[in-house]
């Protein structure tokens, strides 16, 4: 097991230098707008030399990638262009926020798509079963950030309620902070919750027709017990792994909640960077996000390989 | 004799065995056995002929800046009932109004008094635009690397799926948004403020395709190493066939199955994926070319006084991909041998 670990690890390494390439090479593919963004539109070719310099543009793509990947391991991931700020520095207490939603949304959506999704697959073709998995796929459908707007405007409109403009970190104000995080939390759970009911009631549907299923009916046991005691343990086991996974997609996935809540996360801080040209900004975040990803998807693998002996090879 | 007669059991109908009677038998097959799948099918191929022929359902310009006094809501029904509310709005911003019925515009005018009906069609031409240029693209995407990898596996599988590994840890929104400020001035599609981000339709469904592919590469892989010890694939060797020719007429048409469910579902994701875009406001801006994801960014600002802006085109969206993702469901349950005497398959 030691050596599947270690071997995953490994693999994760080139992963993770391809995509830091690609959110690099990105970032430089038109010199010029870079320039722009940092002199605005009328500039001199010296001023513009001197800016490239400054970013290494001049430099070819893999020398410079290498300086730069040097400079990211070291903890250096540039500064901000317009706050002059070191982008790691301004970003540590969004991660902290943007995780935090991520983390609620994912203990919402367990909540309501493991239950649902096991009543789905014992009711299988009853109408609690057709109805259950037209909402999970209605779910699926509307996007959350329409229903998040027309909550908000609902709420506006009936209560006069409106997101509180200021943020109370879940450290400073725990009482403040989950009142405010419960409601966007529960609207991004949304789609993830019908994701996670649909595989739960399919993994439960496959165990349900196993042979040990049979026999523990022929034992007369009650469906209770079967359910919770024989079938629940085995059908659970690839669900941990999509939930992982959703775990991965949410990290990156709640950059239109954060901006319709006005949370401070990273989704926020990454579309003001990208309004302001902030290149540095754009990359560090674009850059923790796809290692956010590879982490997740690492200790999703890891995880399920300790849990089931099967794949214990 | 008499026997071997019987024995093939197609899904359609028996003799012709075409591939347009064998397309029709397969809808035939669609319509008894997933009710809700076909249904799907039936609004689609709706949105469809919207997207191709607009001009022959919409009443007004979609660009028409003159169609009606400004937010109004026309009534839908009876007065008094939910199509027709008579809560008036008096607000000076808003000049929100509920007026009577009218055919030409039953879903009234949005703030620079458009007609919404005509625009949320026109909407559906850049939604299917979008979704089939991004799907074709991510379809050859995935079929070149899932085949390949999957049939010769070994080291070069190992590399290329390293480099799918990274494709898929970039968050596709990211790209999306930071893609077109990176490069700068893209394309315009029409007249814009000159500050806006640029990104041609085209463009958008490239991007969306090649970060698809990648992700959709993966279903393939694993669907062509499922039929990869197949014994027709080793008849094929024996014969001495070429690889080239082994994974084009043999490999090809057995996953072609998970292909179609991988392409169907990938249409709603990228209808999806566009609306997000486009509602945080780092969309195609063309106000020629309205996308549904367009017209809930504009009416968003206006949703606490006037939610009907917001729920049209949430409609038009969710009814599209709810669809797709029905089909795609549906062709799951009919193309997956493993699933095909199963029962419990109404959806």
């Amino acid at each position: 097991m030691y050596q599947f670990v270690l071997r995953r690890l490994l693999l994760s390494i080139p992963t993770l230098l391809i995509v830091s390439f690609l959110i690099f090479g990105m970032i430089r593919l038109n010199p010029d707008s870079v320039v722009a963004a940092r002199l605005g539109e009328g500039y001199t070719p010296e001023q513009a030399e001197i800016i490239k310099d400054e970013y290494g543009l001049n430099n070819p793509l893999p020398t410079e990638y290498v300086a730069w990947m040097g400079r990211v391991l070291r903890g250096d991931w540039g500064e901000s262009a317009y706050t002059s700020r070191s982008v790691l520095t301004e970003m540590g207490p969004k991660i902290a926020v943007t995780f935090e939603l991520a983390f609620f949304a994912v203990i919402i959506a367990v909540l309501i798509g493991v239950p649902i999704g096991v009543f789905s697959a014992m009711r299988q073709d009853r109408w609690p079963d057709y109805v259950l998995r037209s909402f999970a796929i209605f779910g699926l459908s509307v996007p959350g950030f329409l229903i998040a707007s027309i909550v908000l405007a609902v709420l506006a409109k009936q209560f006069e309620w409106i997101p509180p403009i200021r943020y109370h970190g879940l450290a400073d104000d725990p009482a403040k902070n989950l009142q405010q995080m419960w409601m966007p939390a529960l609207i991004v759970s949304l789609a993830t919750s019908a994701q996670v009911m649909r595989f739960s009631r399919t993994m439960m549907l496959d165990v349900l027709r196993q042979d040990y299923i049979r026999t523990a009916w022929s034992k007369g046991l009650r469906e209770r017990v079967i359910i919770t005691r024989h079938a629940l343990k085995n059908a659970m086991l690839p669900v941990i792994t999509v939930i992982g996974l959703t775990m991965a997609t949410l990290i990156g996935g709640t950059v239109a909640f954060e901006q319709i809540f006005s949370i401070p996360g990273l989704g926020r801080h990454l579309i003001l960077a990208v309004a302001q040209k902030d290149f540095a900004v754009v990359q560090g975040v674009a850059l923790f996000f796809a290692f956010a990803v590879i982490t997740v998807n690492l200790i999703v693998d890891v995880s399920y390989t300790i849990l089931d002996p099967r794949a214990r090879v | 004799m008499a026997e071997a007669a019987t024995v093939p059991v197609v899904l359609g109908r028996q003799s012709s065995n075409t591939p347009l009677s064998r397309f029709f038998g397969f809808i035939g097959t669609l319509a008894r056995r997933k009710p809700l799948g076909f249904a799907s099918l039936v609004i689609l191929v709706v949105l469809f002929v919207l997207a191709v022929v607009p001009q022959l359902f919409a009443t007004h310009d979609p660009a028409d800046t003159n169609a009606g006094p400004r937010l109004q809501n026309y009534c839908l029904g009876p007065k008094d009932t939910v199509f027709c509310p008579t809560s008036v709005e008096t607000s000076v911003i808003s000049g929100n109004r509920t007026v009577a019925g009218s055919w030409s515009q039953p879903l009234g005018t949005d703030q620079l008094q458009r007609d919404v009906f005509s625009r949320a069609i026109y909407g559906a031409r850049w939604a299917m635009y979008i979704g089939f240029i991004a799907v074709s693209i991510s379809s050859v995407i995935s079929l070149a690397i899932g085949v390949s990898c999957g049939y010769f596996s070994g080291k070069y599988d190992a590399i290329v799926q390293r480099f799918v590994d990274a494709i898929m840890a970039l968050p596709a929104l990211v790209v999306l948004l930071a893609l077109p400020q990176m490069i700068g001035h893209w394309d315009i599609d029409g007249p814009l403020p000159l500050d806006e981000p640029r990104i041609t339709f085209f463009k958008l469904a490239l991007v969306l395709g090649i970060l698809g592919g990648a992700g959709g590469s993966r279903v393939i892989r694993a669907a062509v190493i499922g039929v990869r010890s197949a014994q027709y694939l080793e008849a094929a060797r024996v014969i001495g066939c070429r690889d080239t020719r082994i994974m084009l007429r043999h490999v090809v048409p057995n996953i072609f199955g998970p292909l179609m469910v991988q392409a169907t579902i990938g249409l709603g994701g990228v209808i999806l994926a566009e609306a997000a875009l486009s509602f945080l406001g780092f969309g195609v801006v063309d106000p020629n070319k309205p996308t549904w994801g367009q017209m809930l960014n504009q009416a968003q600002v206006l949703a606490s006084v006037r939610v009907q802006g917001v729920v049209w085109p949430g409609l038009f969206i969710a009814l599209a991909v709810f669809s797709f993702n029905m089909l795609g469901d549906a062709l799951r349950d009919l193309l997956d041998p493993r699933l095909r005497g199963a029962k419990g398959s109404f959806g």
